[in-house]
């Protein structure tokens, strides 16, 4: 059994860079890692802080986020105009795969992944649910960063 | 009057906004929210996030044909298309079961009804007057959605023979093609109609789809008159009357961008049966010509009919980090019996560009082509040339070139003008009286502006 993980310095948080490697309707590229960082922080975790990442991959403290389309036969309804939301929110409720790994001075620690059904877009609720949950899974108290070996954590913990 | 209503709404919308004081705190801009009526003060929102989510669109439209055609005329159309859409999850702890059922009201009169005479009609939304029931289903969603069944009143043209980047066009032909529309009982299982029946769909991985269903072969009963008027509610319910329709279709997607909600490039191939008995265009039931003076009058029947289909969508370019922007192309062909179909053959194809222009992110340019084969009535028509000795038109095919561009005002409202070019009308049919015996209906040209606002 590990021993629960504890900052080495609590009142510190470290500040994580949040990036992506793709996208979802309803988000520029550019626009969603604002979008996860804020919801990032709605997992309410004393020990991280979540900022957006200016450039991919630079940064070694971070999270990567990415979303794939999942396999879905829901179907459609007769439409009269051209779907021009395609750029906002999926048409209907669709199931995705979200996986976010954490890396820490450089190095790939661990992920969480989650299967949500989201409509997509910025005011989507699921979505915001979704992404706090998996920062809950990897980070949180009972996360996936919490059960790997301690061993492995970099040598001076979260600064 | 319709157009008249939609301008009534917009001027009431505008007024009303800005009081619904907590919402607007909330809500976007008049031409940047997505619906006209926006949130609704936050119950709209509530409503979808408890599982119900309502759906109106208004669409208006004027068509004009000043050349060509039986004659000239000006028209006007509306199509009130409203929909509610229950979670069944959400409502009722039903796990992965939704309730749908949307409804049209249809005004105005259809410009090729009355002024060109065409077979390929000019507007998706042409039909009788008339309100009525398109869609009630109910849906179960299984395997985490990678497969679902839906039962209850359904159309072809929901979920079968579409192309994404022909659903734009104006011209109906680009929608459920005439192979079917004109060619099956009553106009088939497509706008307005909706028939019962059931649908099958697997995903079995993300670029993959098989879809099934099985119509009831005739939205109408049996009789004298139009089929609209026969089921003029959309309400008959007939199972089974006129046989059976089968459809399979198997579609793969491909070009699939995480931005997008839907594969940017897909191949569909499909196929239908129908069990009822269809006339055959040519010969009557003893084997001669119809146009044989000595014939009995009485087609021959066959006892089925089938048909196939490809649809290619193909993104061909797209700007960088803007999935949906750029250049597409199109292309759709089916094919059905000539012996016992007015159209044989169909192919329709074209190009978009969405965000042409500058600051018109959303807006987009269509140039779309429609043919039509006539099957062998055009033998028929040599028959009959041939047994009178009176010259007359041989029909052989109709065609459409149309030209259109979609302009997104707001995410709620699309101005589209058009144009359209009609060959053929008809097939090449004679013109009715007053025009000169055996005269051609002449190429038709039609202008028009369709607006679409999303309540």
């Amino acid at each position: 059994m590990l021993p629960p993980f504890v900052p080495a310095i609590a009142a510190a948080p470290l500040t994580l860079q949040v990036e992506v490697s793709d996208t979802l309707p309803g988000f520029h590229i550019g626009n969603l890692p604002s979008y996860l960082a804020l919801h990032m922080a709605g997992a309410r975790l004393a020990d991280w802080r979540f900022e957006p990442a200016a450039d991919k991959g630079s940064a070694p403290d971070r999270v990567e986020w990415s979303f794939k389309l999942n396999p879905y036969a829901g179907g459609e309804v007769r439409n009269f105009l051209r779907p021009h939301m395609a750029e906002r929110t999926f048409s209907a409720h669709r199931p995705v795969t979200i996986e976010a790994r954490l890396f820490l001075n450089g190095q790939y620690q661990t992920l969480a992944e989650k299967q949500a059904v989201v409509q997509g877009g910025p005011d989507d609720p699921d979505l915001a649910a979704a992404v706090a949950s998996v920062t809950q899974n990897l980070l949180g108290p009972q996360g996936a960063f919490r059960a790997i070996d301690v061993g492995r954590l970099p040598a001076q913990g979260p600064r | 009057m319709r157009a008249g209503f939609s301008a009534l709404v917009i001027v009431v919308g505008a007024l009303l906004g800005p009081a619904s004081e907590p919402a607007a705190a909330q809500e976007k801009g008049f031409f940047e929210r997505e619906t006209l009526t926006g949130d609704w003060a936050g119950v709209r929102r509530r409503w979808q996030e408890a599982g119900v989510e309502f759906g109106i669109n208004d669409f208006a439209e004027t068509l004009s044909n000043p050349a060509g055609g039986v004659r000239q005329l000006t028209i006007y159309q509306g199509l009130v298309a409203a929909s509610l859409k229950l979670d069944l999850e959400k409502i009722a702890t039903w796990p992965g079961a939704s309730f749908y059922v949307d409804g049209y009201q249809i005004s105005g009169r259809g410009l090729s009804r009355n002024a060109i005479g065409n077979l390929l009609a000019v507007s998706t939304i042409e039909a009788l007057p008339s309100t009525r029931l398109h869609d009630l289903w109910l849906q179960q969603e299984f395997l985490d959605g990678q497969a679902s069944f839906r039962l209850g009143q359904i159309a072809f043209d929901d979920e079968f023979y579409i192309s994404q980047y022909s659903a734009g066009f104006v011209n109906s032909s680009f929608g459920c093609p005439d192979t079917l529309s004109t060619d099956l009982p009553s106009g088939g299982p497509c706008y307005p109609f909706a028939v019962p029946g059931a649908r099958f769909r697997v995903a079995p991985t993300s670029g993959l789809t098989l879809s099934a269903a099985v119509f009831s072969g005739n939205p109408a009963p049996r009789g004298p008159g139009d089929p609209q008027v026969r089921n003029s509610s959309g309400t008959n319910f007939l199972i089974g009357e006129g046989g059976f329709m089968p459809i399979a279709e198997l579609a793969y997607s491909f070009d699939e961008q995480p931005i997008s909600s839907t594969p940017l490039s897909d191949v569909k191939l499909g196929a239908w049966y129908h069990t009822a008995d269809f006339p055959d265009q040519r010969r009557d039931s003893s084997g001669g010509s119809l146009a044989n003076p000595a014939s009995n009058g009485t087609p021959a029947m066959h006892g089925s009919n089938f048909g196939a289909y490809l649809v290619v969508d193909k993104m061909l370019w797209r700007r960088p980090d803007m999935a949906t922007q750029g250049l597409a192309a199109f292309l759709r062909v089916g094919y059905a019996p000539p012996d016992r179909n007015l159209f044989s053959l169909e192919i329709d194809a074209g190009l978009t560009f969405k965000g042409l222009f500058p600051n018109r992110e959303l807006d987009v340019l269509g140039v779309g082509a429609v043919y039509g084969r006539i099957g062998y009535a055009r033998r028929l028509d040599r028959d009959r040339v041939l047994f009178t000795g009176i010259e007359r038109p041989i029909r052989d095919y109709e065609s459409v070139l149309e030209i259109t561009y979609e302009a997104r005002i707001a995410p709620w409202w699309l101005l589209q003008p058009d144009l359209q070019l009609v060959f053929h009308p008809g097939g090449f049919i004679a013109a009715p009286p007053p025009a000169p015996a055996g005269q051609p209906i002449p190429n038709a040209l039609v202008i028009g502006l369709r607006s679409g606002i999303t309540f």
